[in-house]
């Protein structure tokens, strides 16, 4: 037997793929052999037991190839095959790198991390909405970095008790560095690995510290920001103590830096005693007038640590300390940290400081001109100088100008320069030139300016670090990595000019890095006043409630797995994230509609995830049989006057044409006047009297109009015991449902109500339960979306009812004609679907807190929802007109706004939702086969989960969208979409086209408003 | 990996010429949906490999990650297209720099934390259940019939001690299977993995020890693929795919009943490869079953497997 042997070198399949190329090769006619697989000994064993002289010097990476047939023709076609099945995996593999079925892109948080798996969200929009999204990703399980300011105390309050009841933790408000498992977020460094963790509440502050430890060789092994009013009263410190339960439980970290702003004694306390309860050293980097500077709180950790206080690197440095009694110090910045710090230092020599945030009383000034003769600092990050424009990090435009201003008054300049992921890309060449500019015009007005910059960054930062201190020490300047020991050199400068008007109460301690309380780098701890002794109370109360556990915590492995980010906002932070190959995918955002306030107090409702998931169990486990017709009368209670209408309540007088033509149509049927125009006077005075069908638990097509003696098909869902009733379908074109009401009208629906019913009525009976839940499933399996199209549950309903039918009592000719009328309207099971939804979204009504919505229906005038939480409270907008294709020759003026109870199939998340499923649909309603594709793909991104057992074919058998969230709607403005029928707008013309409709957005706000109160 | 760093996480970049870096040649070895391998013949260890992988791709621990990386940049590789890989010089041992083809610049810019199974601890709450344990074993699918057999007989030979035993075992599970990561190296790696998870016991602690002892005397490179040594490297030190993490973490947390949560495990292996989630589960659960379980020996044992039937 020819056999054949084939060895590639350097060739990696997975063993599916060499399965498939297998299997391929067996199929061939002739091939008796084919083992394939990769040159491992043991492989090379088992195919020389089966009789393939394999050579020695097949290695494990080889791909081998051994084939036997029957004989040399068999052969080659074998290998031929092999090569075809290796072509073709090639091409599959191809074909799926390709753009077509690229999915939508997530528009809010919560899809961002399903999809993504993601286990950090940064929030940088603005502040007005930032809750919303943060409370968005710690529902989804994320921690957050809340980058966005103008955040209220209550809201931050909230959020963090929230993150901190889930193991999570906020980084924020106003929080713009972090470095989170060796990932920068924001405007941080890159710093070198270490086992010292840094919790900020100050942006720059941590960036100097952590650039210090770099510096010093200590590395850090996390920073953890809090946003600056963490340590405050109001706050009570909430993310620094879960920052400090993280530290702890973080098999990298050793040791803690604390640094911030000044901070509340009593929060600081607390933090004391976490951190002795957890094991774990902290020491304090807290700027304030009688605490150390940073280098020298870096330093003192550093001692902690067991490192070597390195000498703090300095380029261009003169030495001279000549006195030049030139002019005041002038200060410019970009990290208020720096600014603050700078003021601290050099007011203990220079006395006050004149400042747009000024510190101990000083000077206030407000924009970037300089004061002639004051020692001034100006921060050009203060919220006061960025509006309209980037932070200077990023934008250095307006301070470099100031720079070169400052060389005509200044008597020595003081700067910083920040360097790292976020900051300017190339900042060391605009800096450069503004310092010479300053010291060109210092010159010629026969001055020498000294320039001096404080330089925030480390050798790995993006920018190039190196040529940055070469470009600034070749115009003029002296660089210091320590701030503190930049003011004092400029400082020096002015020294003798200016006399010590240091506080009297401020000793040497600030040097030295002991403060009143006798901790080293400890925050002083003044006796508590009234008013702080009550602060304190409140913070232990606050404390005690969550807060104050002093477990280490893992924060779900956020500071042990690998990043991968969810961004909202600007993209500024994820291009930063890009940069270092973290994942990141970003969620674009709009502002939300609605109430903003009302809006975030939902999302915060204890009870509102819980609800919504018991909500959606309840639709998606709910089931539907059909269980028999009767009358209405009897089945509905309906009394003889009484008739029912689709959609929200309805005024006979605000009624639109269809409607005005199926009611009054409806009254004449029902005999109760002769003519048309005494039903609709009756109507109008109340004679005859009109409520919604889903005040009784019904629901209608179009007008949706039931009268009495119209029989019902009666659902009942098996699991919950709701029942549901809908009216029998009349077929199309001039019906009673489009406002149609002429003889012809009439006459049918008196057929239906002397045969149609009857019979289906009986043949039903003699069937039993038909379980018409399996007949949507069907639907979405066979091309139907369950409104436009309803083919397929038609000719099931026909094909499970015919052996009975055909058995029943009556005259042949009837059963025919019933049989054929079935047969002859493709519409005639939407009304067992939708009595089907109906059920679903029975068993999610009224479920306290719920923001799904479980009606969406239009009564030609009004366009109403319902949610599970609000009751059968309506929440209505005016209907629209629906867009799409129109018969024969109407028009868009010819069709009256949205109308029908038939939205129940999109609540229940086919119809529109499910648009995908039934591409044909397009032919009727308009759009394109990728519409309907995308369609669906949007409205996963407004519902709140999928059906396990309704599925769409060609989206992977994924489940229909699921339950419309209306916070979701608010939060997208993305409506839910809506395939229907058109009516025409005149009584009696019945059907003009078919289109595509949304629901207006008033029905949500409106629901809003009550879901909030 | 001996020549290779792992763990790189990169960037694309245009190409950037830098003459104080060391460039060896390579070539692309095979594409998949969501990366490619990068081959380099780098004596005297032989052939290694480097996967590059995008952000759907599994996280291999010894891969680089390119989030960047999108399916229209693998659709202008080819397999066998010639490759660069730039070594940087500047510390002592030579680490990854870029990785370039053709029409492709990653630039490596951080380290990144591949998965790493941690050992249990005995004093805590969490137990692995034997009704659990055996549950997942009966509906696992290994690539192998014998695979279960072959795991246990190891498994029983680090309990004896017995060396020669030990490397017997190895040895019938070493490249033993089709594709470019076979059965027997993933339930290798499982066991690896689980003898790391137990190792808080005097006794599994001592089989974990042996096992890498023995493993560090083989040339994986000479016996099995070069990707599957290289996963094999990192498993003896307890990183894996992030998937298998879990699985492994997981099933000491679950109860008896808990069908929902046994389900969500199995059906999150079963996305790793064709075979290579339950191959690896396979292994492990040779480690996590009670001893008196390991008698089992499979019908099938020492018959011959040529091929995937």
């Amino acid at each position: 037997m020819p056999t054949t042997l084939d060895i590639r070198s350097g060739l990696y399949y997975d063993s599916v793929a060499l399965m498939q190329v297998s299997a391929q090769v067996k199929a061939t006619e002739g091939v008796d052999t084919a083992l394939i697989g990769m040159g491992t000994e043991l492989n090379v064993g088992l195919m020389r037991e089966a009789g393939f002289d394999i050579p020695d010097s097949a290695a494990p990476n080889d791909l081998i190839i051994a084939i036997s047939a029957s004989d040399d023709a068999a052969l080659t076609s074998g290998l031929a095959a092999v090569d075809e099945a290796f072509t073709r995996i090639a091409e599959t593999a191809t074909r799926s790198l390709g753009a077509t079925g690229a999915e939508q892109p997530p528009l809010t948080v919560e899809s961002a991390v399903e999809r993504t798996g993601s286990n950090l969200v940064v929030v940088s929009v603005p502040g007005d909405y930032a809750g919303i999204e943060t409370i968005a990703a710690l529902d989804s399980g994320n921690s957050v970095l809340l980058f966005s300011d103008n955040v209220d105390v209550d809201t931050e309050v909230a959020l963090k008790r929230r993150a901190t009841e889930a193991d999570l933790i906020v980084m924020g408000p106003d929080c713009g560095t972090a470095i989170v498992a060796g990932a920068g977020l924001g405007f941080a460094n890159e710093i070198k690995p270490g086992r010292i963790g840094i919790v900020a509440a100050s942006g720059t502050g941590a960036q100097q510290v952590s650039t210090l430890l770099d510096a010093a060789g200590a590395g850090i092994s996390q920073l953890i920001g809090t946003g600056g009013r963490d340590l405050t009263h109001d706050v009570g410190g909430l993310s620094a103590k879960q920052a400090l339960r993280a530290l702890a439980g973080d098999e990298d970290t050793d040791h803690v830096v604390v640094v911030s702003k000044p901070a509340d004694a009593a929060v600081v306390a607390e933090i004391e005693v976490l951190a002795a309860d957890l094991g774990i050293g902290v020491s304090w980097a807290v700027l304030g007038p009688d605490s150390t500077d940073l280098t020298a709180s870096v330093e003192a950790a550093l001692d902690s640590c067991g490192f070597d206080v390195p000498t703090w690197p300095t380029w261009g440095t003169t030495g001279t300390t000549e006195d030049l009694k030139q002019g005041p110090l002038v200060g410019l910045f970009c990290g208020g940290t720096m600014a603050d710090e700078a003021m601290l230092i050099a007011a203990e020599t220079l006395g006050p400081i004149t400042s747009n945030i000024p510190i101990g009383g000083a000077d206030k000034i407000s924009g970037p001109e300089l004061p002639m003769s004051a020692h001034t600092v100006i921060d050009f990050g203060d919220d006061g100088m960025t509006q309209g424009r980037a932070h200077p990090m990023i934008d250095p435009s307006l301070r470099l100008e100031a720079i070169a201003e400052a060389g005509g008054s200044a008597g020595v300049l003081l700067l910083d320069l920040v360097l790292g992921h976020g900051a300017h890309a190339a900042p060391a060449e605009g800096l450069a030139e503004a310092i010479s500019a300053a010291r060109s015009t210092a010159t010629q007005a026969g001055r020498e300016l000294p320039v001096i910059v404080s330089l925030i960054g480390t050798q790995a930062d993006p920018q190039d670090f190196s040529a940055t201190v070469a470009s600034l020490v070749e115009a003029g300047a002296e660089v210091y990595v320590s701030n503190a020991q930049a003011t004092r050199r400029a400082v020096s400068f002015i020294a003798p000019l200016n006399q010590p008007q240091r506080d009297s109460t401020s000793g040497d301690d600030a040097q030295s890095g002991l403060n009143n309380s006798g901790t080293e780098g400890l925050p002083a701890r003044p006796g508590p006043s009234s008013h702080e002794a009550a602060a304190q109370t409140d913070v232990a109360a606050n404390s005690a409630s969550a807060t104050n556990s002093a477990s280490a915590t893992k924060l779900r492995g956020l500071l042990s797995a690998e990043p991968k980010v969810v961004s909202v906002g600007l993209s500024l932070f994820a291009d930063a994230l890009r940069a270092q190959a973290i994942p990141v995918v970003e969620v674009p955002w709009q502002p939300p509609l609605g109430d903003t306030n009302r809006l975030f107090s939902v999302m915060s409702d204890p009870r509102r995830l819980a609800a919504n998931a018991q909500a959606l169990e309840a639709m998606l486990n709910a089931g539907a049989q059909l269980v028999g017709l009767r009358p209405a009368r009897e089945c509905l209670g309906l009394a003889d006057n009484e008739f029912l209408h689709s959609g929200p309540p309805l005024e006979f007088e605000r009624a639109s044409g269809p409607m005005r033509g199926a009611l009054a149509g409806a009254v004449v049927f029902e005999g109760l006047t002769d003519t048309l125009e005494d039903a609709e006077a009756g109507l109008a005075d109340g004679r005859f009297r009109m409520a919604p069908c889903h005040s009784k638990d019904a629901v209608g097509p179009m007008a949706g109009v039931i009268s009495p003696s119209m029989w019902m098909f009666e659902l009942v869902d098996p699991v919950y015991g709701n029942r549901a009733y809908c009216s029998l379908n009349e077929g199309l074109g001039k019906v009673l449902r489009y406002g149609a009401n002429n003889d012809e009208v009439l006459d049918r629906l008196r057929w239906m109500r002397d045969i149609l019913g009857p019979v289906l009525a009986q043949a039903v009976a003699a069937h039993g339960p038909i379980d018409t839940k399996y007949y949507v499933s069907q639907m979405l399996a066979s091309g139907d979306e369950g409104h436009n199209r309803n083919r397929t549950a038609t000719l099931l309903f026909l094909r499970d009812l015919m052996p009975d039918l055909l058995a029943l009592d009556f005259a042949s000719a009837d059963l025919a004609e019933v049989c054929r009328f079935l047969g002859a309207n493709d519409y005639f099971a939407l009304n067992l679907v939708m009595p089907t939804c109906k059920l679903a979204m029975a068993a999610a009504k009224g479920i306290p807190g719920s923001s799904l919505v479980v009606t969406m229906a239009r009564n030609g005038t009004d366009f109403g929802i319902q949610l599970s939480g609000t009751g059968d409270e309506w929440f209505t907008g005016p209907a629209q007109v629906a867009e799409g294709l129109y018969l024969g020759d109407y028009g868009p003026e010819d069709a009256n706004p949205d109308i029908g109870d038939s939205a129940i199939t999109e609540t229940a998340g086919i119809g529109g939702l499910a648009m995908a499923a039934a591409p044909a649909v397009v032919r009727l309603v308009g759009g394109d086969v990728a519409f309907a594709v995308e369609t669906t793909r949007r409205m996963y991104e407004i519902t709140a989960g999928e059906h396990p057992i309704h599925q769409i074919p060609i989206l992977e058998f994924r489940g229909v969208p699921s339950g419309i969230d209306l916070v979701k709607v608010l939060r997208t403005t993305v409506l839910p979409q809506i395939n229907t029928g058109m009516a025409g707008r005149i009584a009696g013309v019945g059907q003009v086209g078919a289109g595509l409709v949304n629901p207006p957005m008033d029905c949500f706000t409106n629901g809003l408003e009550s879901l909030g109160q | 990996m001996p020549f290779l760093d792992p763990n790189s996480a990169a960037v694309l970049r245009p190409n950037l010429p830098n003459a104080s870096v060391v460039t060896v040649n390579a070539k692309v070895l095979g594409l998949f949906p969501t990366g490619f391998y990068i081959g380099v013949d780098a004596y005297p260890w032989g052939q290694q490999i480097l996967p590059v992988l995008g952000p759907d791709a599994l996280q291999l621990p010894t891969g680089i990650q390119v989030p960047q990386l999108t399916a229209a940049h693998l659709g202008e590789l080819r397999t066998e297209m010639p490759a660069t890989i730039t070594l940087s010089t500047a510390a002592a041992h030579p680490s990854v720099e870029r990785v370039e083809t053709a029409n492709l610049c990653c630039v490596i810019v951080r380290t990144w934390r591949p998965s790493r199974v941690e050992p249990l601890d005995l004093l805590g709450p969490q137990r692995y259940s034997r009704d659990v344990v055996e549950s997942i074993r009966e509906r696992l699918i290994p690539g192998r019939n014998d695979l279960a057999s072959r795991s246990f007989n190891l498994v029983r030979a680090l309990e004896s001690g017995i060396v020669q035993d030990v490397d017997s075992c190895v040895h019938a599970l070493l490249g033993y299977g089709p594709g470019s990561t076979p059965s027997g190296d993933d339930a290798l790696c499982g066991i690896a993995l689980a003898l790391r998870r137990t190792s808080q016991s005097v006794s599994r602690s001592r089989q974990q020890s042996l096992l890498t002892q023995r493993l560090s005397n083989i040339a994986f490179e000479a016996r099995t693929t070069a990707l599957s040594a290289s996963l094999l490297r990192a498993a003896v030190e307890g990183y894996c795919i992030p998937e298998i993490e879990h699985a492994i973490t997981d099933i000491a947390c679950l109860g008896d009943g808990e069908d929902d949560s046994l389900n969500w495990v199995l059906a999150n292996i079963s996305r790793i490869g064709h075979h290579s989630g339950h191959d690896l589960l396979t292994g492990a659960l040779a480690v996590l079953t009670p001893t008196e379980e390991l008698t089992l020996v499979s019908p099938l044992e020492g018959t011959t497997h040529a091929d995937d039937s």
